[in-house]
């Protein structure tokens, strides 16, 4: 009996030394698919850029506004609302505009790195199954190719940077192949191809560069 | 500063030189819901209707001259024309395109304002007009929305022992095409004043038209990104002077904000340039 009470505990702790599950959200290559966070994101990633390389002029003011007016260009219906959308980018862009010019630690890292530490988007074995998501959603194969590609290229960076290795994006095998998430529809595999490489390297240039 | 009908505002002067300004119709009543069911008129009917009877669009947005001291002063009005508050900036600039601080009453030396108009809000600002020398550049609305703000400049000269002269300065948009500036030098000097509100070189190619049509001589103009330029048009363009006729400014792609001035000894007025013409394009070789 107490064996098996023993037994019983030592699972049970097993149990609960697991790392945490991730949740659903964390799982996909692409980011999330909550239209907001989504908009968020990609409004960050500008609105970091856009303040690392300007200043708080007024023609950069200006630049800003004019930018922040079309801060639903590149929705698409199926990302949800596009209010949503269009808060979320401009409060990400806002805010990435805000920590570069303030010179803060970006956080690109924090968003755009998988949470999965055990991910590797050079490894060919890894369960892609939950990227499908993307298209039920009908998010255009082009944007599914740029959003896993960007975040893809800013992990290989770290993973590079961490080894002390010279910048390289093109040697890495997720850009040669350039699939990642393909899933045959909405996009030719030279489309998916280009767009997924032209997003990788700037995501391993955000990731290798000097902006963290 | 003064402010004109409204029943709440509060002023805060932002440490960057961006004055904050919140102005709004804070009480209810009966005359409130007839404004209300006025403008949910407007919004159902002519605004999107397509037609261009509207006054206001998002693309107007440049107060293409702009003026203080040296007996100069400029006042600005806004009014909100939406049924939702909205916010906007309103920044200045020097002929080079940088930030142009300018002395605004109310406001200290400020380089912009923001301001934030509930429905039906409208505001004024005034610039000192206390320096002794002119300073000249322009203006610009500029939205991260595509709310319908509409509005005006006034510029006024005061000289001691005559009349004030006024002239008013719509807000414009930037013409991306091909626009015309009707001039008269004969007893009048004509002036104009260009601003390009994008972050690109503009080249603007003009022929100058007499009053039978002909070209009689033509030129370039280059203005750089938020660049302004402002000039009388028989010193700097001396085909003009003492003619009468028309400018023709073959505008491409990104396009630039202009006005007009015309000058009969101390009195002055301000007027459109014209949009839509049919001539067949021809420009300077």
């Amino acid at each position: 009996m107490n064996k098996l009470l023993f037994a019983s505990a030592a699972a049970l702790l097993a149990l609960m030394w697991q790392p945490a599950p991730l949740s659903a959200q964390d799982a996909y290559h692409g980011g999330p698919v909550d239209a907001r966070q989504h908009g968020y994101e990609h409004g960050y990633r500008d609105g970091f850029a856009f303040g690392r390389d300007t200043q708080a002029s007024n023609r950069e003011q200006d630049m800003v506004n004019q930018r922040l007016r079309t801060a639903d260009k590149d929705y698409q219906e199926g990302f949800g609302s596009r209010e949503q959308y269009r808060d979320g980018y401009t409060e990400g862009f806002r805010s990435g505009m805000t920590d570069a010019r303030s010179g803060n630690r970006s956080r690109l890292e924090e968003l755009f790195r998988p949470k999965d530490p055990n991910y590797e988007p050079d490894r060919r074995s890894r369960d892609d199954r939950v990227d499908g998501i993307y298209s039920q959603n009908r998010w255009p194969a082009t944007h599914i190719a740029s959003d896993i590609g960007y975040r893809d290229g800013f992990d290989a960076a770290q993973r590079d940077r961490q080894q002390g290795r010279m910048s390289r994006p093109r040697r890495h095998a997720a850009w040669k192949n350039g699939m990642h998430g393909y899933d045959n529809q909405g996009a030719s595999k030279d489309q998916y191809r280009n767009a997924y490489r032209a997003a990788f390297e700037n995501g391993y240039r955000d990731g290798f560069g000097n902006y963290r | 500063m003064r402010v004109r009908n409204t029943t709440a505002l509060s002023i805060i002067i932002a440490a960057s030189g961006i004055a904050q300004t919140t102005v709004g119709l804070t009480n209810s009543g009966p005359g409130d819901r007839f404004n209300q069911q006025a403008l949910q008129y407007r919004e159902g009917g002519a605004k999107k209707s397509g037609v261009r009877d509207v006054v206001v669009y998002p693309g107007d947005r440049v107060i293409a001259q702009f003026v203080d001291g040296g007996s100069w002063k400029t006042s600005m009005y806004f009014v909100n024309l939406e049924n939702h508050s909205v916010s906007f900036q309103v920044f200045f600039f020097n002929d080079d395109g940088t930030d142009m601080s300018v002395p605004i009453l109310g406001q200290g030396v400020v380089r912009g304002l923001t301001v934030t108009l509930e429905t039906a809000g409208s505001v004024q600002f005034e610039t000192a007009g206390t320096a002794p020398n002119l300073a000249q550049g322009w203006a610009l609305l500029s939205q991260s929305t595509n709310d319908s703000v509409g509005g005006m400049a006034v510029f006024r000269q005061s000289v001691p022992g005559r009349s004030d002269q006024e002239a008013v300065v719509p807000i414009v948009s930037q013409y991306d095409s091909h626009f015309v500036l009707l001039f008269d030098n004969t007893a009048f000097t004509t002036a104009i004043a260009l601003a390009n509100p994008t972050n690109n070189d503009v080249s603007i190619p003009v022929n100058i038209r007499g009053q039978n049509g002909q070209i009689i001589d033509q030129r370039t103009i280059h203005l750089g990104p938020y660049n302004h330029s402002a000039f009388t048009l028989p010193d700097t363009w001396t085909s003009t002077a003492g003619r009468r006729g028309a400018i023709e400014f073959l505008a491409s792609g990104s396009g630039v904000g202009a006005l007009g001035l015309r000058f009969n000894g101390s009195a002055f007025t301000s007027f459109h340039v014209l949009e839509n013409l049919n001539w067949v394009v021809n420009p300077p070789q």
